[in-house]
């Protein structure tokens, strides 16, 4: 996933919004057409299924993660 | 308390031998802390209304405020008028699959490969990971991506060694057309990188498709189980599972590059071929099932560390070979002294790498 853009906001200036947090992290808007060809219907599970980019947890233990940050 | 203090839904404490931490799970943060306060934090997550007097009696009044400032300074906790108005959530975990991920390790004989992925699309296996430890061509590269395109899966990575015969370009049309196939990783490559797979979107956000990751070591089967403070997770569903099962194994099914079924392609014990046994069979076993119980509470010095509900863990290898509920080999983070070192320095891990290999 692409970086994210962090933003610190006082107390104050988020007014009567019902958020009790004042770091909030955000991205630009993505194109709709390139984000539906991510979802795919699945007869099996008749459903919509969103592509994975990553596993539930890691499957095994084969890579040093210390070698790629924030990964 | 004039006012009612509640920890955020998203944090976990936890104590340890030596000293507690509190894990920010939406921020990866950590914040070490000592274990007095570790039952502070328990009395604020009870919120009755004895706590305050509880606390005030395990640690001083002015310590106490200074510790719930810290709490929402950093967004851990927040204040709220009434009682009773937050209250935590379940930390109980369920999943409704019985398989939650497999692995296929695959050498020179690629004559099991159809009957594995078959199998695991009989038992809902919804997330596999595919190791081809040979030197594929292109045509047996192509012939695997296109049977595995014949199944329903929701994430497959597959794990390559690096040769000439498979182009890269191949490589990212994988990623780009086999729907479920999102992260493909070459062991044995120059660099150590990372590449995104995007599709160019003009002036809006970039969206990955997936990854080719370019590893420089080489992809051994005695090269997994590696535990560091990179392998820790931060979802709370996986900070749930950890909290009463292993971490690692818990809902996994591996065939080996024999094709024998096992809990982990690293372990000895193999529940049969898969030519002749069917995973129900295995799924059936309580040898095969009772690991997946092996939570971080059952294993020596993990149940001190205060790192045990985001750690993961490993069964295959062990400081003692012989005793299952032994601390995974490859950890080398001591929490009785709170500091990580070089476990594959370490003298008193010699006798079981030896046992296992790795010298």
């Amino acid at each position: 996933m692409e970086k994210l853009t962090l933003e610190e906001k006082k107390l104050d200036e988020l007014g009567m919004l019902p958020i009790n947090h004042s770091r909030i992290y955000s991205n630009l808007v993505t194109d709709i057409n390139e984000e539906n060809k991510l979802i795919r219907y699945s007869s099996k599970y008749n459903t919509d299924l969103l592509r994975s980019g990553k596993p539930r947890k890691i499957i095994s233990k084969t890579i040093n993660y210390s070698l790629f940050d924030e990964e | 308390m004039k006012n009612n203090l509640h920890l955020s839904s998203e944090v976990i404490f936890n104590s340890g031998i030596t000293r507690g931490v509190i894990i920010d799970t939406i921020r990866r943060e950590l914040f070490y802390i000592d274990n007095s306060f570790i039952r502070i934090l328990e009395l604020i997550e009870k919120d009755s209304n004895e706590s305050f007097e509880k606390m005030v009696k395990l640690v001083p009044l002015p310590e106490l405020h200074k510790f719930f400032d810290f709490l929402v300074e950093n967004e851990l906790a927040f204040y709220s008028k009434g009682p009773g108005e937050f209250k935590r959530i379940d930390t109980s975990w369920e999943i409704p699959l019985e398989v939650i991920n497999g692995i296929i390790d695959i050498d020179t004989d690629f004559s099991f490969y159809e009957k594995a992925l078959s199998e695991f699309e009989k038992v809902d296996c919804r997330e596999l990971q595919i190791r081809l430890f040979s030197d594929l061509d292109l045509t047996e590269f192509q012939k695997l991506v296109t049977i595995i395109n014949q199944y329903e899966f929701h994430y497959v990575e597959i794990h390559l060694v690096k040769n000439s015969y498979i182009p890269e370009e191949e490589i990212r049309r994988v990623i780009e057309n086999v729907w479920f196939v999102t992260n493909i990783l070459i062991y044995g490559s120059e660099d150590n990188k990372i590449v995104r797979v995007i599709n160019d979107t003009g002036d809006y956000f970039q969206i990955s498709l997936g990854t080719i990751s370019y590893l420089k070591q080489s992809l051994k089967q005695n090269g997994c189980g590696s535990i560091s403070q990179h392998t820790f997770t931060w979802s709370k569903d996986n900070i749930r599972e950890n909290i009463s099962h292993n971490s690692c194994l818990n809902g996994k099914i591996s065939v080996d590059r024999s094709g024998y079924i096992k809990n982990c392609p690293s372990m000895a014990k193999n529940f049969g071929n898969i030519a002749s046994v069917s995973f129900r069979d295995v799924l059936n076993n309580n040898e095969f099932r009772g690991l997946w119980l092996i939570n971080k509470d059952k294993i020596n010095i993990c149940k001190f560390c205060e790192y045990r509900k985001i750690c993961t863990d490993c069964r295959a290898y062990l400081d003692n070979p012989d005793d299952i509920y032994s601390k995974p080999l490859k950890c080398g983070y001591d929490p009785f002294t709170a500091r990580w070192e070089d476990w594959s320095t370490n003298p008193l891990k010699l006798k079981a790498m030896s046992v296992y290999g790795l010298v």
